[in-house]
């Protein structure tokens, strides 16, 4: 008996402690925030865990004998079929995959699914499907994506029209049915609007519907209201009565709102360095879009961005008018200041010519001296509107070949009547014609002469060295003055650089003769560069191409 | 050489009077016949048989109301005026591909030197 009964006690005990393993899976599986369903090797539910009515609103007996066709979304079924047949031809394995499944209540759950093919093992015979709602993991990607895709929109191009109507391109369908983004002027006016629809037929619907209520100043919701008040708004169910309510019964625009079908409706301001610049807003046309709190807190980071970059569009276009007006002033000023400079040096002259003849010498060279002004001057005003024209790329060239000697003799001969300390002496000759500007490199070689004049007051010696190597001819100004400190040396090209020099003096000029003699060699297919050294002088030297080549050959 | 008889007639025309001022003595002082005119309609109405052609024009590119350039290309295009020596002058210095354009004979960019345009008009003339 003591032994039966320990026997039938053990019987009894093994069945009781297998049930309390049988109830403790189940509650287990009950539990579990993932839904665990057996499945057939035809895809049919054969059992389905509490949760599912979590996950899917369905209770576990509504999904008996469900196949996945009437609940995988059309665009993900071909992809799940795929795994589901690769599944059943790997016994004992796994397949993890997502999709989207449709709740009961219409809106689209996305699953992270796992199956395990146990078909042939004897104590299941199923397959086991482990499905977890990755539905806000999703979003969360698909919001970062979006965010992504606006920004790299708005870094695209700083043509802010173009740039807004591609924003509303991206926002419908992934955020919105339809969306507007309206900008303000300087005035706090409505500069302009741009709308999308997910219908592009019903773009002229959602403008229309602007048109109705734009003059409301007294409505509490919409556009208007958010550019005065600066404040987001959210309207998670808006029926076509609830809207009308807030739009202070303006029923004109009952037949618009319901044509359009709002379901949810958000905007916010866009707002740049404190200032209301504009709105955006989004609606929802769908029964299952209801926009929510943290929808708006995602809205007002795309708003956060978008108004960045108008902001940003706004200064640039600023910038470039203020630009196209310096260039216009400069232009103009010079033309302006070019003309009463003709006038004095031609008086000038009549003076010279009277008081020579009277035997007036002195006096006729003190007009000389002023004549010498009156030519820096025309330098100063040609080198003002070339850099300009520099930075605009429109500075013309009027090109051909030309004989370098003459240009350097030229050159040479007119800095010498500047200079009577200085003896300027010109070594070498070019033999073979120089493609490019003539008066440009003129120019340049004033500027170099000039300098070597200017900065080496105690010297009498300027060198002018023309030579000639494999493809280019070289012309180098060789002075023996006070030289340029190191430190210099890499800025003496920048533009509007002045050289000061503690011990000594600062020189005069605009800082802009060097900027521009580079900028002409350099489109010359050229280079000018400098050697220096501290109290002994400075070598400067440019090159040009010499096709001396092409020359004979079109000779030929 | 007798200066009355073999005296040159040289045009002016410019909108501004103390350059046409200046030029003109300075021209006399060379030696020339000069007349100056501010009116660009002067110029473009030449014609052989108003007393006479000048044997040069000095013509500024841009006139008040009037671009120079364009009487420039009428006189060139007129069978009486077109062997007029034309040379055009102008503040803006890159005027000097546009004159040529037009016909011009030479082009001087303001302001110059008086010994630079006479040795241009000696040239002509």
């Amino acid at each position: 008996m003591t032994i039966s009964s320990g026997k039938d006690n053990a019987g009894v005990e093994y069945q009781e402690a297998l049930q309390q393993s049988e109830e403790r899976f189940r509650t287990l599986i009950q539990y579990s925030a993932d839904v665990i369903q057996l499945i057939s090797a035809e895809g049919h539910v054969l059992y389905s865990s509490d949760s599912v009515k979590r996950v899917l609103g369905y209770e576990p007996e509504e999904l008996q004998g469900a196949s996945p066709n009437g609940f995988i979304h059309p665009d993900d079924l071909p992809f799940f079929m795929e795994k589901f047949l690769a599944l059943l031809q790997m016994p004992g394995e796994q397949i993890t995959i997502e999709y989207r499944v449709k709740h009961k209540n219409g809106s689209w759950v996305w699953i992270e699914a796992t199956g395990s093919n146990y078909l042939q093992d004897p104590r299941i015979e199923a397959i086991v499907g482990n499905f977890r709602d990755i539905t806000e993991r999703k979003h969360r990607e698909e919001r970062q994506q979006l965010l992504n895709e606006v920004s790299e929109k708005l870094a695209s191009t700083l043509d802010h029209e173009l740039t807004l109507q591609e924003i509303t391109q991206v926002i419908v369908p992934a955020m919105a049915d339809y969306c507007r983004i309206a900008v303000l002027d300087e005035q706090q006016q409505i500069r302009d609007i741009v709308a999308n629809h997910i219908e592009p037929e019903n773009i002229a619907l959602v403008r229309e519907l602007y048109e109705q209520y734009k003059d409301r100043v007294n409505s509490t919701y919409g556009l208007q209201t958010i550019l005065e008040t600066g404040r987001s708004e959210l309207f998670t169910d808006a029926t076509p009565e609830a809207v009308v309510h807030l739009l202070d019964e303006n029923t004109a625009i009952l037949p618009i709102i319901q044509a359009l079908g709002l379901t949810s409706y958000m905007g916010m301001p866009l707002i740049a360095r404190d200032k209301v610049i504009g709105a955006i807003t989004f609606s929802s046309t769908q029964a299952q879009r209801h926009y929510t709190l943290e929808d708006v807190v995602f809205a007002q980071e795309l708003a956060r961005r978008i108004a960045l970059t108008l902001d940003n569009a706004r200064l640039y276009a600023e910038a470039q008018r203020a630009i196209a007006l310096r260039d216009e002033f400069i232009s103009i000023a010079s033309h302006e200041l070019r003309t009463p400079v003709t006038s004095l040096k031609l008086y000038i002259q009549v003076l010279q010519k009277q008081l020579n003849l009277k035997g007036e010498e002195s006096l006729a060279r003190s007009l000389a001296k002023m004549d010498a002004q009156l030519n820096k001057l025309t330098l100063l005003i040609e080198d003002l509107l070339n850099v300009s024209r520099i930075e605009h790329g429109k500075l013309e060239f009027c090109e051909d070949w030309f004989d370098l000697n003459e240009v350097v003799n030229e050159t040479v001969e007119q800095i010498q009547t500047t200079t009577s300390k200085h003896r300027i002496r010109v070594e070498g000759r070019i033999s073979q014609p120089v493609w490019g500007d003539k008066d440009r490199i003129g120019q340049v070689l004033t500027n170099l002469l000039t300098n070597a004049v200017k900065f080496s007051p105690q010297a009498e010696e300027i060198i002018v060295q023309l030579s000639t190597i494999s493809d280019a001819v070289i012309v180098s100004v060789q002075d023996f003055g006070i030289g340029i400190e190191k430190g210099h040396l890499n800025h003496i090209f920048d533009r509007f650089h002045r050289v000061s020099d503690p011990e000594e003096k600062t020189y005069p000029g605009l800082g802009i003769g060097l900027y521009i003699a580079r900028e002409i060699i350099q489109r010359h297919g050229g280079m000018l560069t400098v050697e220096s050294k501290k109290g002994e002088g400075s070598l400067f030297s440019f090159t040009l191409p010499h096709a001396f080549e092409t020359l004979s050959s079109d000779e030929a | 050489m007798s200066m009355e008889q073999q005296a040159k007639k040289i045009l002016v025309v410019d909108d501004d009077p103390d350059i046409l001022d200046a030029l003109q003595m300075l021209l006399e002082f060379a030696g020339y016949d000069v007349k100056t005119t501010e009116k660009g309609e002067y110029a473009e109405n030449l014609h052989d048989t108003n007393g006479g052609l000048p044997d040069l024009i000095i013509l500024d590119v841009l006139l008040s109301g009037k671009d120079g350039r364009l009487i420039c290309q009428k006189l060139k295009s007129q069978h009486d005026t077109k062997h007029v020596p034309i040379i055009m002058i102008s503040a803006h210095p890159n005027a000097k591909r546009s004159v040529s354009a037009v016909g011009a004979d030479d082009f001087m960019a303001k302001p110059f030197d008086m010994d630079e345009l006479l040795a241009m008009v000696v040239k002509y003339c």
